[in-house]
């Protein structure tokens, strides 16, 4: 695919740093944006620093409405709409920019053509040809069939356990309290219930929202479904086992503050695609890594839970024993000491399924006075297919 | 012996084709044919009758995994195509102008036979188009009155399919091992 330069229209500078900034577009951008006059730009720089900027701005902003505009300043500013860029210029930062923008034209030309104008020999090429970022641009099928895959998989944990994500814990007898208290965790003494915390306000907000005071920052993004982590899951994994009650411990959960962000300001930091991850299977990740076979203390296995819908489960770990978990589970609600009781396999299984499931926020404590009906204990008997299921199911396994 | 069945379905370009190649135990029989009027747009060719496959199980056993032709006016065949089917894979591809549409009307298509089995949802090319997201086709379901398996699949990789198929399994009989 031919990869256009974007066309920028840079104000407010003088000769000196017009020229400057011509020279940095070259030899550091590596000529993916040029300098063009106003008629043909695509995108706006403005220098806020010049006294002229805010009238430019403005001007700008009547005339070329549907254009994206960058503020570019000193210091930091409140931006409205507009992507803002500190001086001095980094490179990285202005690239993540025009990245930005060459997914949301790309994006928005995808919805409004729908395919109508693909054809099979020619791509269509979105209106910045740019790297992309966050969002791939669409290819017609006949080279979709010739790409490498997606990249995203179905990740199931088999007969190899994963450890880190279902534990060891031991079955237990349900009905002694004692036995009980030792499978249960509460979850705001780990990163759990900060996590959780902030997930909450970024799906109620719909705003991007940031938790600092870890060692690194971690930015969700609710509107894209995703999370920004400057952290790998051997990093992250140990930090989520850690009780944050201990003063001795690297995480102080004094310092740990939630905060509502934008993505402007955020844009900045968060430069590095690799670090992008499904917000889902983030949460999903923290949340097995925390429950490790164990429950959260506010549920009463006694009283049913429910599940609302299959987990999207190819887009996220999949723990022993989820299909048949979640497909005994999804009839009616049940009380956990019930489904132990049916499906007979580790309780560890179902703990950590209903873990990830309930922080995700597709399963629950059931609330209606209808489900607190006791439901008798099931007794799964096998069909005339349970056999012919069997052996399908371990051909197929062969293929995670 | 008993014949099996396993049927996918879906709008043209969904990726019946490659699913079953995926999961296949020999190279899939297709009857592909160079695409012509709208189907153009979308893919080089499409199939014209059906896709075979078979999963060969221990002691002989055969599943025969079938593709549906994706275009409408060979609809006359689905039904004959489901007939002793175990249950039905439907792949809708996130890219169409209307994946929506794609589910509700393969999903009345196929009424009879998902009443009588099972069916699960399969959404391709997510990595294109982020939307509809999965929870608008969860809501869609919903309205359906079904709460069947859905999950974002590749149909390049075994492992989404598998998982897929597995999925449609446990819905059928959670007592299967």
């Amino acid at each position: 695919m031919q990869t256009n330069s974007v066309k920028i229209h840079a104000t407010c500078l003088d000769e000196r740093s017009y020229k400057v900034l011509s020279f940095f577009f070259k030899k550091y951008c590596h000529a993916r944006c040029e300098m063009t006059g106003e008629d043909q730009a695509e995108v706006f720089l403005i220098n806020m620093d010049h006294p002229d900027a805010e009238k430019q701005c403005t001007r700008i902003f009547e005339h070329h409405p549907a254009s994206p505009i960058i503020l570019m300043a000193l210091k930091p500013r409140e931006t409205g709409n507009h992507y803002f860029l500190r001086k001095p210029m980094i490179a990285d930062h202005l690239l993540a920019i025009i990245d930005d923008i060459a997914n949301k034209q790309a994006d928005h030309k995808i919805t409004a053509k729908k395919f109508n104008s693909i054809t099979i020999d020619s791509a269509p090429e979105p209106k910045l040809a740019l790297k992309p970022k966050l969002e791939a641009t669409p290819v017609p099928e006949a080279e979709v069939s010739q790409k490498a895959s997606s990249g995203h998989a179905a990740q199931l944990l088999g007969t190899k356990e994963d450890l880190s994500f279902v534990g060891v814990t031991k079955d237990i007898e349900l009905s002694d309290k004692l036995a009980l208290a030792s499978i249960q965790f509460n979850p705001d003494h780990y990163l759990m219930g900060v996590i959780i915390q902030a997930y909450q306000l970024a799906k109620k907000e719909c705003c991007i929202v940031k938790i600092t005071g870890l060692l690194r920052t971690i930015t969700m993004f609710p509107d894209t479904g995703e999370v920004y982590v400057e952290l790998t899951d051997r990093q992250l994994q140990p930090m989520c086992v850690v009780d944050l009650n201990n003063k001795t411990g690297l995480i102080k959960q004094s310092d740990i503050v939630i905060e509502e962000s934008t993505r402007n300001e955020e844009w900045n930091f968060c430069t590095k695609s690799r670090y992008f991850q499904s917000l889902d299977l983030f949460i999903w990740k923290v949340a097995l890594w925390t429950s490790r076979g164990r429950l959260p203390d506010d549920i009463d296995i006694t009283r049913p839970v429910y599940i609302q819908a299959w987990p999207n489960l190819t887009r996220l770990i999949v723990t022993p024993y989820a299909l048949k978990i979640i497909a005994f589970w999804l009839s009616e609600p049940r009380s956990l000491t019930n489904m132990v009781t049916a499906l007979a396999i580790p309780q560890r299984y179902i703990f950590s399924l209903f873990t990830a499931s309930y922080y995700l926020g597709l399963a629950g404590q059931a609330r209606r006075a209808s489900d607190e009906l006791v439901v008798p204990t099931p007794i799964i008997t096998p069909t005339n297919k349970t056999g012919l299921f069997s052996r399908i199911l371990n051909k197929i396994r062969q293929f995670n | 012996m008993s014949d099996y069945k396993i049927i996918f379905t879906g709008p043209v370009g969904a990726g019946k084709t490659t699913a079953i190649a995926s999961i296949s135990d020999i190279p899939p029989v297709g009857t592909d044919a160079s695409a012509s009027d709208m189907t153009k747009k979308r893919k080089g060719s499409t199939t014209v009758a059906m896709d075979y496959g078979i999963l060969k199980l221990d002691g002989g056993e055969q599943i025969h995994l079938y593709g549906t032709p994706g275009q409408e006016r060979f609809s006359f065949m689905w039904e004959i195509l489901t007939t002793g089917g175990i249950g039905l894979v439907l792949l809708i591809d996130n890219t169409r102008d209307d994946p929506m549409k794609d589910l509700h009307f393969f999903f009345n298509a196929f009424s009879d036979f998902i009443k009588e089995t099972s069916f699960v949802v399969g959404i391709t090319q997510t990595d294109l188009i982020k939307k509809p997201k999965i929870e608008d086709y969860r809501a869609q379901l919903k309205q359906l009155g079904c709460n069947v398996p859905l999950f974002e699949v590749d149909a390049r990789e075994k492992k989404d399919v598998s998982l897929l198929v597995q999925s449609l399994l446990h819905s059928l009989d959670p007592g299967a091992v």
